[in-house]
């Protein structure tokens, strides 16, 4: 008896896969399992501590990297001290209202040498903004709606939620092979084609086709939550998706491409959070919004 | 007998593991002396650091590291424990696990494969996200930021 207690008690001290190997270890040699009863659940115990697990941190950060050298290879960054640091300055002050604060490298702004307008989010926290995105706002407070938008998908892992289920089963299923710390040739060749096809997963759901109706819902939610806060008027970020959707009406492509359902949105956002009326920013915040403006 | 055996066996690591011990799953983060991102920083953390928790202030949790008491953020943090609801029941790429973020680093995706698919991609321009990726805000700069610009310093949207 003493030994069943021994056994059911061992896995309380380790880590799941682990534990159970040491519980089947125990059991093994207390007789109540066979050794080719131990092999199996401890190939079953690791397989499925490796096939459920979400992306972790790292990886989610590594896969950003991937998506946003991937943007780069589509465009050009715009290299203008002013302009970045400007806007790091007001992503950086969205984050602290986000609930998402902290990612395992931080969020970066860059902005897009394009007229095309458009805003990306790469799963782990860098946000690119285009510089024709940049022209269609007015204020201060509605460049914070992009950005704050773009910080809510990277606080819901949006990015991440674009990589297929097969593909991620695949990663999982892959490493549930890996015995040793280092890969072998045909397991890292293995890894870099799912790490392509990962990246090409988010890179098209944020270039191509768009995030889903209730993923934009919900990171406008967020956004509007981070302005409310910091202090950034939240009516604006309804202003600026209505001249948005006026603007819908005679372009086309990049954000209209990839966020079409505006209208609805603009329904979506107006509530207590948008309603409230707010004092008028402080001079400050106008003249450097307008300083920096002419730089982009 | 030996069905339920083997079946308690593999259930039990489930039902264990609790633990108090908390770990940093953020390349660096700082300590504070209060719950607020521009109070004094008593530490900088770095990734893997070990807390002992005390409390849950709101979004922030208030640890014990080494001989130093203070506040981080929760979005830092990861647990040591291992939540098998979610490991049972998530989605795949799901969000708001909460695994050992830092027994999980160094597995799947790592620096290693980016540099496999770097060099199998030389059209990626991986100096250019380094080249973002050093673009930084000084602390005190953007509480001046926030401050002349009429804004607040959040205390989070929970």
């Amino acid at each position: 008896m003493k030994k069943i207690i021994l056994v059911l008690l061992v896995p309380m001290f380790v880590g799941c896969a682990t534990a159970t190997q040491v519980a089947t270890t125990v059991g093994v040699s207390a007789g109540y399992i066979t050794e080719e009863q131990k092999q199996a659940m401890d190939k079953t115990a690791v397989k499925a501590e490796k096939a459920a697990r979400p992306v972790s941190e790292t990886e989610e950060y590594y896969i950003g990297r991937g998506v946003a050298a991937t943007i780069l290879t589509k465009y050009s960054l715009y290299r203008n001290q002013t302009v970045t640091a400007y806007v790091n300055y007001v992503g950086n002050t969205v984050v602290l209202g986000s609930p998402r604060p902290y990612t395992y490298g931080g969020y970066h702004f860059a902005v897009l040498d394009t007229d095309e307008m458009n805003a990306f989010a790469c799963p782990g926290g860098t946000i690119f903004v285009t510089r024709g995105m940049l022209k269609m706002v007015r204020t201060e407070d509605e460049l914070a709606s992009v950005l704050s938008h773009e910080v809510g998908h990277v606080a819901q892992k949006h990015g991440l939620q674009a990589i297929s289920n097969a593909r991620w089963t695949e990663v999982v299923t892959t490493l549930a092979m890996e015995t040793a710390k280092t890969y072998t040739a045909a397991e890292m060749a293995s890894l870099v084609d799912l790490f392509q096809g990962t990246v090409d997963d988010v890179f098209k759901t944020l270039v191509v086709n768009g995030y889903g109706r209730e993923q934009e819902l919900q990171a406008d939610g967020l956004a509007i939550g981070c302005m409310k806060a910091c202090g950034y008027d939240g009516r604006q970020f309804v202003s600026l998706l209505d001249r948005l959707e006026q603007t819908s009406k005679q372009a086309s492509g990049g954000i209209f491409a990839t966020h079409p359902d505006l209208a609805e949105r603009i329904q979506a956002a107006k509530g207590p959070g948008t309603a409230a009326a707010r004092p008028p920013a402080p001079e400050e915040r106008i003249v450097r919004f307008k300083k920096t403006a002419i730089s982009w | 007998m030996k069905r339920i055996m083997l079946l308690i066996l593999f259930l039990v690591p489930a039902l264990c593991l609790a633990g108090e011990t908390v770990k940093v799953k953020v390349q660096k983060a700082s300590l504070f002396n209060q719950p607020n991102f521009f109070s004094k920083t008593v530490a900088t953390l770095q990734f893997g650091d070990q807390l002992e928790m005390e409390e849950v202030v709101k979004d922030w949790a208030k640890v014990k590291f080494g001989q130093q008491r203070g506040y981080i953020h929760q979005s830092a943090l990861t647990s040591t424990k291992v939540d098998m609801k979610t490991m049972l029941f998530s989605s795949s790429s799901s969000s708001g696990a909460s695994q050992d973020e830092v027994a999980l680093a160094g597995k799947g995706f790592t620096p290693e494969v980016e540099k496999n698919y770097g060099k199998a991609h030389p059209d990626m321009n991986y100096a250019l996200v380094d080249e973002i990726e050093r673009t930084s805000v000084d602390p005190s700069s953007l509480r001046s930021f926030i401050q002349r610009g009429g804004l607040k310093v959040s205390e989070g949207q929970r």
